[in-house]
């Protein structure tokens, strides 16, 4: 560790307070921000669904199951927030500098990370509600593929998801136990990298299952097609959520 | 939470510590059911299938269809084993990580996911990354896949297009020089050797940059020398996200897996959780490992 | 031996490089994949053609993360060590 000003400050402060501190902004971070995306995510849902009722009543019934079935996907991102804020309230981390970085980005992680998520799980499900509207015949070929494009759309909040626990069990591996004020930002840096890396390729991949569910509506037909260039796409659009993970996992374990 | 088991182990007297044999065991079970699976349905081929022949004969019949309509009637068939064979591995090995352990009595150490451990999905990138560059410079040739690194090229036959080209041609191979020295000189604070090694390195690639360009000047087309970086990075960063992608999403189920079994002791949520991502999340993820590959080498073979 | 700070002030630059730069790509990616899921399910027999397309042009669109991806790393590399 280096002798300069930083440093020496950093050794001569009292952490306990602030260790407190970190871990109840982290969890209110994750919850608060976590809480965005699913929200809207499936206010769109809920709103697409009620736009196709009104132009097709007979099929309310399907309607309503599918935005059920889609709002409860769409929701996964904001129940790894809530998991990760219980998380961050109640372990009890040896207070250090290293450690307060580590919760605030596990904190700035997972809220940041489960936006996109939650809205492109949202965006899908209101475009299979759309598509279903339009040709409520197609139903369980859109709900399908809605799942599916549900579940790409989600990964970036998983990624976001590992990295805040990474940060958070840290401790137990003996990692973030000092004070070096290098290490503390790199953590912090680590779960921004991943938080607000995953925001694009999350709702990005949640557009391009909207694409295919309103596809499958159209030509039930191309279902197999459509599934392919929906997988690739998706997959494609979350290399540089992929980046970013990879940036983290340097930041964490090669500095 | 272990997340990687390691266990010091000793095969035919030498100590393998630090090496993950959860991994190496559980690949080769994977490896082992393929392989009789494989056997046992092509031992008795029947035109009344059985179950299994048909399960087989289905995924067969989709990926052939897949290989055809990307890579086109006769570069499809050769790729197909290939591709097929990432398919199951990826998959079984995604999946086998679910079965709670019922060998436990036989001395079986558990069921864990190779693909759960970074060095499985490295490794099989590794040779898709091998495949589709050894193909791509046998169907097109040498020449043709080092030029598609100096894409978009500006065409020669026009004054202004070539004169723009060769602006561009002399700005980037000063650019790699500053680039490729600058990264040499940071390795090589330790020792001068190393620093006049990194030097003339980078001064060899700027040169063979340049030489690159001149060549191709004669052939009618400017290089862009300025995307070549880019374009290898970017390539670089397909190898890379592509086992990365696979290893985030297996491992992220097992982590949330441990956190709400932690969380919750056990009660109901993991029932749900378990099939989510053993079987759905597996099943996805290792059709996309396996369509990216193709994808790749269609790109790269088709143009 | 440089400043803890300045060590610090480029780690974090690294990961805000590659994590805001990460939401362009991602989004527009998605779109082109949208887009060729609709192309698709309007003529499904030109879906190799498309989903090739779609490839080419994800890869271009890409490359603003990949320049995020190289600047990181050298932040990393040459200032955050």
């Amino acid at each position: 560790m280096s002798g300069d000003w930083l440093s020496v400050a950093a050794q001569n402060i009292d952490w306990a307070p602030f260790m407190r501190m970190t871990q109840y902004l982290g969890a209110g971070l994750a919850m608060g921000l976590g809480a965005i995306g699913a929200g809207v995510g499936e206010g769109y849902n809920a709103a697409a669904t009620v736009d196709a009722i009104s132009r097709q009543p007979s099929a309310a019934g399907d309607l309503t199951r599918v935005m059920l079935v889609g709002q409860a996907v769409a929701e996964t991102s904001g129940i790894f927030a809530l998991v990760m804020a219980f998380v961050l309230i109640f372990l009890t981390p040896v207070p250090c500098a290293e450690a307060m970085g580590a919760f605030l980005g596990a904190g700035l992680a997972m809220g940041l990370g489960a936006v996109g998520s939650g809205v492109g799980a949202g965006v899908a499900g209101a475009r299979a509600a759309a598509g279903i509207g339009r040709n409520p015949r197609t139903r369980g070929h859109v709900t399908i593929m809605m799942l599916l494009g549900q579940g790409l759309a989600s990964s970036p909040a998983v990624f976001a998801l590992v990295i805040a626990v990474v940060l958070a069990f840290a401790q137990q591996f003996q990692k973030y136990v000092g004070n070096d004020p290098v290490a503390a930002v790199s953590a912090m840096s680590a779960g921004l990298c991943i938080g607000a890396g995953a925001i694009g390729p999350g709702f990005g991949a949640g557009v391009a299952a909207g694409g295919a569910c309103e596809g499958t509506a159209r030509r039930p037909e191309a279902n197999n097609q459509l599934m392919r260039v929906m997988l690739v796409g998706g997959a494609v659009s979350q290399s540089t959520c992929i980046y970013a993970f990879v940036i983290a996992f340097i930041l964490i374990f090669f500095i | 939470m272990d997340i990687i088991p390691n266990a010091p182990v000793q095969i035919w007297g030498l100590p393998f510590e630090g090496f993950n044999v959860a991994t190496l065991y559980n690949s080769w079970l994977v490896m082992a059911i393929l392989i009789t699976l494989a056997l046992l349905v092509a031992r008795r081929l029947e035109r009344a299938p059985g179950r299994l022949q048909v399960i087989f004969e289905m995924v067969t019949e989709f990926f052939e269809d897949l290989c055809d309509s990307t890579l086109g009637k006769e570069h499809g068939r050769k790729y197909l084993p290939f591709i097929i064979t990432l398919f199951l591995f990826v998959l079984f090995s995604n999946v086998i990580g679910t079965i709670p352990n019922v060998l436990a009595a036989l001395g079986w150490p558990g069921f864990y996911c190779p693909t759960q451990d970074l060095n499985t999905p490295l490794g099989l990138a590794l040779i898709v990354f091998f495949v589709v560059h050894i193909s791509a410079i046998r169907v097109k040739g040498f020449r043709e896949w080092l030029w598609s690194f100096f894409e978009p090229s500006f065409p020669g036959d026009r004054p202004i297009t070539k004169g723009v080209g060769v602006v561009f041609l002399v700005l980037g191979a000063w650019l790699n020089y500053l680039l490729i020295s600058g990264y040499a000189r940071s390795f090589a604070q330790a020792s001068v050797a190393r620093k006049v090694g990194g030097g003339l390195a980078a001064g060899l690639l700027a040169a063979l940059s340049v030489m690159v360009l001149l060549f191709a000047l004669q052939r009618g087309r400017v290089p862009n020398v300025v995307m070549a970086p880019l374009n290898v990075v970017g390539e670089l960063g397909k190898s890379i996200s592509h086992p990365f992608r696979l290893f985030g999403n297996i491992f992220g189920g097992f982590v949330i897996l441990t956190v709400v079994s932690h969380l919750i002791l056990y009660i109901g949520i993991p029932l749900i959780l378990i099939p989510f991502f053993g079987f759905f999340i597996g099943l996805v993820q290792a059709f996309v490992f396996a369509m990216l590959a193709l994808a790749y080498t269609a790109v790269q073979i088709r143009e | 031996m440089e400043d803890a700070i300045v060590k610090a002030a480029a780690l974090l630059g690294a990961g805000l490089a590659m994590g805001f730069g990460a939401i362009g790509p991602g989004v527009g990616e998605g779109f082109a994949a949208g887009k060729a899921c609709e192309g698709v399910s309007r003529r499904p027999e030109e879906a190799s053609l498309l989903t090739r397309t779609m490839l080419i042009g994800q890869a271009v669109s890409e490359s603003t993360g990949i320049y995020s991806l190289v600047i990181a790393l050298l932040l990393i590399f040459l200032f955050g060590k």
